[in-house]
């Protein structure tokens, strides 16, 4: 309908009262949003019609405002309380989200109960070992102890004699003594200076005696110890140490040899 | 509360939840309401409660209303007009009032009252003859159908839309007049002052 057409089919006057059905409010409508013209002439009907109610106004009391406030009030708590009453349905719903995410949540808890069980667990397990350690690094303590007391009893003995080394012309700082002790047949070497050694190679003691083959002995390096035990073998005339490879060598290399101790 | 409101601020207001809003719109509209109200609903305090349900329906329904589709009055005057009939129809026509109770008795009150708009009610309506007249009271402040006038009245649907246009171009030609004579009297007063102080 064009807007011409809209205005003089009455329809403009009839939707200001409120007696237009859908399609044709929906008509109206179309053609106030498109036309100008048709938005005027529906203001023009509005105001004639609004000044038409104006004078007919009736007298109203205004109680009917303060009522009408009371309402939108008690309308305003009741929705408050309804949202209240509805909480337990909210808290309902909490709840079911409580419940929802309690599986996760103990899942969790459990978790990390597992985990803190697990480190303590661990943390135990080292503790032990660390003890078993200590008891390990005790009893070697302990045992060092009393090796360093059995030589420091075997040096004092009255049956203990010192053998020193005599160096041989490679190696002239070498300062080693030999605490040998024939009533009980032990020997201890105190090392005050021995040669540097390369990778891979050690110092071995020898039994000479004679004019028998050299008897290999104990193979050992430079530690912390100053005196440390060695082997015992009766009846020997002296005692040699050579520098040979770290496992040890069945006969000496006399081109390494450090010194001799002469026991006769 | 803050003084005379545009329409725009009081639909605003409402919108905000501003309860001063509804107050701003009560005093413009509650008693133009209440006309249409009144009319259709003879007891006073089921018309008021009826005037209270509109304004609460006013103020619970603002976000549907669209400015752009209608004045304000236009979309609260429909609600009244509604409300008043719905509850005359749960009510079994107890509280409809006869066609002929009306009379000018409130029209001459209302009109002293809203005589700062310069407008004579009784020249301006004075200026629809009986037919026009009665369809525009009909219609407009007792919610009659076009169907209901058409039977009632014995006259065509289409008639029915042609006596209704008819009669709201004479209220909008007379209110022009009205309008036109009030400024021109203005002017005249302006134009004496003027003379008078030069």
């Amino acid at each position: 309908m064009t807007a011409e057409e809209i205005i003089d089919s009455g329809l403009l006057e009839l939707y200001v009262l409120g007696q237009l059905d859908a399609e044709e409010s929906n008509l109206v409508e179309q053609s106030i949003a498109k036309y100008e013209v048709v938005r005027a002439e529906l203001r023009d009907i509005e105001k004639a019609l609004g000044q038409y109610a104006m004078l007919h106004s009736l007298d109203v009391d205004q109680s009917v405002l303060d009522r009408t406030i009371d309402s939108i009030n008690t309308q305003n708590t009741d929705s408050i309380a309804r949202e209240e009453y509805h909480k337990p349905s909210d808290v309902g719903i909490s709840n079911k989200t409580i419940w929802s995410w309690l599986g996760p949540l103990s899942a969790i808890a459990a978790s990390i109960a597992m985990i803190v069980i697990f480190i303590q667990i661990d943390r135990l397990s080292q503790l032990t070992d660390d003890m078993e350690s200590l008891i390990v690094e005790c009893e070697e303590s302990q045992n060092k102890l009393q090796t360093q007391e059995e030589i420091f009893a075997g040096i004092q003995s009255q049956d203990n004699r010192m053998i020193l080394i005599e160096p041989s012309e490679k190696y002239p700082e070498t300062r080693l003594i030999i605490h040998n002790n024939t009533v009980q047949n032990i020997n201890y070497l105190q090392i005050n200076n021995l040669p540097e050694l390369s990778d891979g190679l050690a110092f071995q003691l020898w039994s000479l005696k004679g004019t028998n083959e050299p008897i290999p002995l104990s193979v050992f390096r430079r530690g912390e110890d100053l005196i440390i035990p060695i082997e015992y073998v009766d009846n020997t005339d002296a005692y040699a140490i050579t520098i040979e490879p770290e496992s040890g060598s069945e006969s000496p290399n006399l081109e390494e040899l450090i010194g001799v101790f002469v026991m006769s | 509360m803050k003084g005379v409101q545009t329409e725009q601020e009081i639909i605003l207001m409402i919108r905000n939840r501003n309860q001063n809003g509804l107050s701003h719109f009560y005093h413009r509209y509650a008693q133009p309401l209440m006309g249409i109200i009144g009319r259709i609903i003879k007891e006073t305090v089921i018309a008021e409660e009826v005037l209270q349900q509109t304004l609460l329906k006013v103020w619970n329904k603002i976000d549907t209303y669209d400015p752009n589709k209608s004045a304000l009055f236009t979309w609260s005057s429909i609600i009244a007009r509604n409300t008043a009939l719905d509850k005359v129809r749960l009510a079994g026509y107890q509280y409809r009032k006869n066609q002929e109770e009306i009379d000018d008795h409130h029209l001459t009150q209302i009109t002293e009252q809203a005589s700062g708009d310069k407008i004579d009610a009784h020249k301006l309506l004075s200026k629809l003859d009986s037919k026009h007249r009665i369809l525009v009271e009909k219609m407009y402040l007792h919610g009659y159908s076009q169907k209901a006038i058409s039977e009632e009245m014995n006259i065509p649907l289409g008639t029915v839309k042609t006596r209704l246009r008819s009669a709201i171009l004479i209220l909008r030609q007379e209110l022009k007049n009205e309008k036109g004579l009030f400024l021109s009297s203005l002017a005249i007063i302006g134009y004496i002052i003027y003379k008078l102080v030069s």
